[in-house]
């Protein structure tokens, strides 16, 4: 139940067979991992921090190379050129704060731009355009497009990196606990827009989280992570508390985590 | 082990002192050290020396030697010179119905006496002298070479600021191209700041010649070694999260450097660049000491003629400039930082 079969002749927005992963000196995060993800599925990678979701994320957009095995964007193997349509949406947003909101989407289509458009900060008309728009689609004014980005809240912060996130037209979207560092109202905002944004774009999501109920109440598919390896995947529905103990490891943990899980 | 400490009472606990006996002994070891340093630097006479010229100048003693030494060259320092009189026979084409500004020609009779070739006997001559009176012309002059020290400074930071933003990113241990180019734009920025500007003045000033090329490149070679560090240590440190992120979309470096780094370390590159001006503009009154334009090379002309008076004005423009610089950038930085 994990890919429904009637997409198994469109190729998988993302696939991932036998990744190995280690960190220098550091204990092997990723071992062997496998993973298909069929176009406009929103899919939450659940588990603990050290669970490895934030090194798989880094892996498949490059910010960490993997050590061995392959990664294919629709069938093509994923290059530095074709990471341009892979968005991603950071936990701490990623965004510079001196630079007015307006630059700091636009800088999202930068890789495409010549060194002299990057130097002097000019970007083209039509990314101009679409900047504007997709502001305006994530909830922003005008007013806010030209104010330096330090001046917004933490919601709106991570409307702007969405927006960004959005502007090379991706068709997989990676979010790195986007809603981490936002109270329960703008975490559900910001849930809500990117899974509309995505949907609108028939884009796939691979999105990280820690909170349950956040998992259980957006994705399409849950997979849990429990020291890099997979100990569940399938729709919420299928979400039991064993599994969630299965991904937490929740023998000893805390009181409050079994409140929520039970 | 842990159960004894856990069972230990909390007097028995063994807490840090501010300080011990070794503290003591590297005291002991300091005053040491400075007593034999003061005694090869003379501070003992430093100390007598300023005592006799407070005695003096209280009026317990008659003189001493820093009233000696000072006493004459204070006295002639005042009034400072602010005109110029020049013999007019010396000045090539000077045009009498058009003088500078301000200016008048004085006439004064002058009284030779010489000894006559022919009766040899010793007759007195009267002739007429002209000057060129210029009342301001002195500070004029001094306020122009001020002006140009100025603008050696300004030059030398904009060039050094120039050549700093892409050294910086090669010194940048996080963005540099290769190893070997860090390792070598490193030790070319630690060789151009090790290297004081009057020493690279004086190379300099044998290789472009007197005047304010040299002053330029000397300052401008020593601020490229502060700025180059700087600016370096800047990047290291700003804050990667912006920088992953447009890592992320595939960007360049230079892209990455330009949107991610450079908006967060403006505030400080523009503070870094105020104090190299600042610094380069008092630095520049100096480097002319050794023929590398600006106020410098007068003031030390001056001095060495013994014409005080004119090293005093200088000394007065000097200052009041810095003081003023001092303002302006203090005001400049409040608005952009």
């Amino acid at each position: 139940m994990t890919d429904q079969p009637t997409s198994a002749s469109t190729l998988p927005a993302l696939k991932l067979s036998n990744v190995f992963k280690s960190y220098k000196d550091g204990p092997r995060v990723l071992t062997d991992f496998s993973l298909d993800l069929r176009p406009g599925c929103f899919c939450v990678l659940l588990g603990s921090s050290g669970s490895g979701k934030s090194t798989l994320l880094r892996c498949i957009v490059g910010l960490a190379p993997v050590d061995s095995g392959d990664i294919r964007l629709h069938g093509v193997r994923l290059t530095k050129k074709q990471r341009r349509h892979v968005g991603m949406v950071h936990q701490d947003f990623g965004l510079t704060d001196r630079l007015t909101t307006a630059q700091n989407v636009m800088s999202g289509s930068i890789a495409a731009l010549s060194w002299w458009r990057v130097a002097l900060q000019l970007y083209p008309h039509l990314i101009q355009e679409k900047a504007c728009a997709l502001l305006s689609r994530v909830g922003l004014s005008e007013d806010h497009a030209n104010r330096r980005t330090g001046q917004l809240s933490g919601g709106q912060k991570q409307r702007v990196g969405i927006a960004r996130a959005l502007m090379c037209d991706p068709s997989l979207i990676l979010a790195d606990e986007p809603v981490a560092s936002l109270d329960p109202r703008s975490s559900a905002d910001v849930m809500d827009l990117l899974k509309s944004a995505a949907q609108e774009r028939d884009a796939a999501v691979l999105c990280s989280l820690h909170q349950i109920d956040l998992a259980r109440e957006y994705a399409d598919r849950i997979i849990g992570l429990n020291n890099g390896t997979i100990v569940f995947d399938g729709p919420p529905a299928a979400l039991t508390s064993d599994a969630v103990q299965a991904i937490f490891e929740i023998d000893d943990t805390s009181p409050t985590l079994r409140r929520e899980v039970a | 082990m842990m159960d004894a400490e856990h069972d230990s009472l909390p007097h028995f606990w063994h807490l840090k002192q501010p300080f011990g006996w070794k503290s003591l002994l590297v005291l002991l070891l300091i005053i040491i050290a400075s007593s034999i340093s003061a005694e090869r630097m003379q501070l003992d006479r430093m100390a007598s020396q300023i005592g006799d010229f407070a005695l003096e100048a209280v009026g317990l003693r008659e003189s001493s030697q820093i009233g000696r030494g000072m006493g004459s060259v204070t006295r002639d320092m005042f009034p400072i010179a602010i005109s110029d009189r020049r013999p007019i026979d010396l000045m090539d084409g000077l045009d009498e119905s058009r003088l500078p500004f301000l200016a008048h020609i004085e006439t004064v009779e002058v009284q030779t006496t010489e000894l006559d070739p022919d009766t040899l006997q010793m007759t007195t001559k009267v002739s007429e002298r002209q000057f060129l009176v210029e009342p301001i012309g002195y500070l004029l002059f001094v306020l122009g070479k001020m002006v140009e020290t100025i603008e050696i400074a300004i030059w030398a930071s904009l060039i050094a600021i120039l050549v700093s933003l892409p050294l910086a990113w090669l010194c940048a241990s996080n963005y540099s191209p290769h190893p070997l180019i860090y390792g070598v734009a490193r030790s070319l920025v630690s060789l151009l700041r090790s290297i004081p500007e009057l020493i690279s003045a004086l190379f300099l000033v044998l290789a472009f010649g007197f005047g304010p090329i040299a002053g330029i490149l000397a300052l401008s070679f020593h601020s490229i070694g502060f700025l180059g560090k700087f600016y370096a240590e800047d990047i290291e440190a700003a804050n990667k999260s912006p920088q992953q992120a447009l890592k992320a979309t595939g960007a360049s470096d230079f892209a990455i450097l330009r949107i991610a780094v450079l908006p967060q370390v403006l505030p400080s590159y523009t503070g870094l660049s105020l104090y190299i001006l600042d610094r380069n503009i008092r630095m520049a009154t100096v480097i002319g000491l050794v023929g590398a334009g600006g106020i410098g090379q007068e003031l030390k002309g001056r001095f060495d003629m013994f014409q005080y008076d004119r090293v005093g004005t200088m000394l007065l423009v000097i200052f009041l400039t810095v003081m003023a610089l001092d303002l302006i950038s203090a005001r400049f930085r409040k608005r952009l930082v």
